[in-house]
């Protein structure tokens, strides 16, 4: 199988993963799409650094041919079944109650002072009081 | 240095997110078992792909530009990392989009629907 295919193939995984089995339908949601534009930006530049410096060389028979810079475009993919999958399975996870709301966490005293540095930057607590 | 290149890119993205994480209290460090069960669950699989694609000679990496530790599945340590360390920058970006926008991300306990937000 060559890299286009089983690119196409993460994408149609990552898809039926998101809407069907785990239904987090992240690909239905604000929040994701905003999330991924920033992370493909970054992509972009990282996998540029990666490939114009030949860190990772690819085989011209197992790719399409189309690149993104340096990068061929199945990269692109790759990218994006990984990022929504890491998303859709934190918030499946989420959903079943490991670690679902931020709690009393290990590290009160950076975000006291972070909550000092940054005022009211810093989000208020979820927790509401019982 | 050479053998930096891709270790240094790794390290530019933790850098870069780790703001997230101290400024926006965002807590994905913090939430270390749900995190590791995302590595787990998705960069798992996406890191056997990358085994089986090498195997198959669909991409080869450059060991003179990797620090030269070669890990089960003839991958460069590196590239095992990546599949740590882009995960944890999806996951933060989520987290920090939420904790700026407000917009629902799927986890949120059942309440009544804010004003803004669409449904689930």
């Amino acid at each position: 199988m060559r890299y286009t295919t089983a690119a196409l193939l993460g994408v149609a995984v990552t898809v039926v993963l998101d809407l069907v089995v785990l239904r987090t339908r992240l690909l239905t949601r604000k929040a994701f799409w905003a999330s991924y534009a920033i992370v493909v930006f970054f992509q972009l530049l990282t996998n540029e650094w990666l490939t114009s410096r030949g860190v990772v060389l690819y085989d011209e028979a197992a790719i399409w041919g189309p690149r993104i810079g340096h990068a061929p475009v199945e990269d692109l993919l790759f990218g994006f079944g990984l990022v929504v999958q890491s998303m859709a399975w934190w918030v499946w996870w989420g959903r079943r109650g490991v670690q679902p709301t931020p709690g009393p966490g290990p590290s009160p005293a950076l975000r006291r002072l972070a909550g000092r540095a940054s005022g009211r930057l810093t989000r208020p607590a979820r927790r509401t009081p019982s | 240095m050479r053998e930096l290149t891709y270790v240094a890119m790794l390290v530019f993205v933790l850098v870069a997110t780790l703001p997230l994480e101290v400024l926006l209290g965002i807590r994905v460090y913090a939430r270390a078992r749900r995190f590791a069960l995302v590595v787990l669950c998705a960069g798992l699989p996406f890191a056997l792909w990358d085994v089986a694609a090498t195997h198959a000679g669909h991409w080869r990496f450059d060991s003179t530009q990797t620090l030269g530790v070669v890990l089960p599945g003839g991958l460069p340590l590196e590239e095992w990392m990546f599949f740590v360390v882009v995960p944890l920058a999806s996951v933060m970006t989520l987290e920090a989009v939420r904790a700026v926008s407000g917009w629902t991300v799927g986890d949120e306990p059942d309440r009544p629907a804010a004003a803004g937000e669409e449904g689930r």
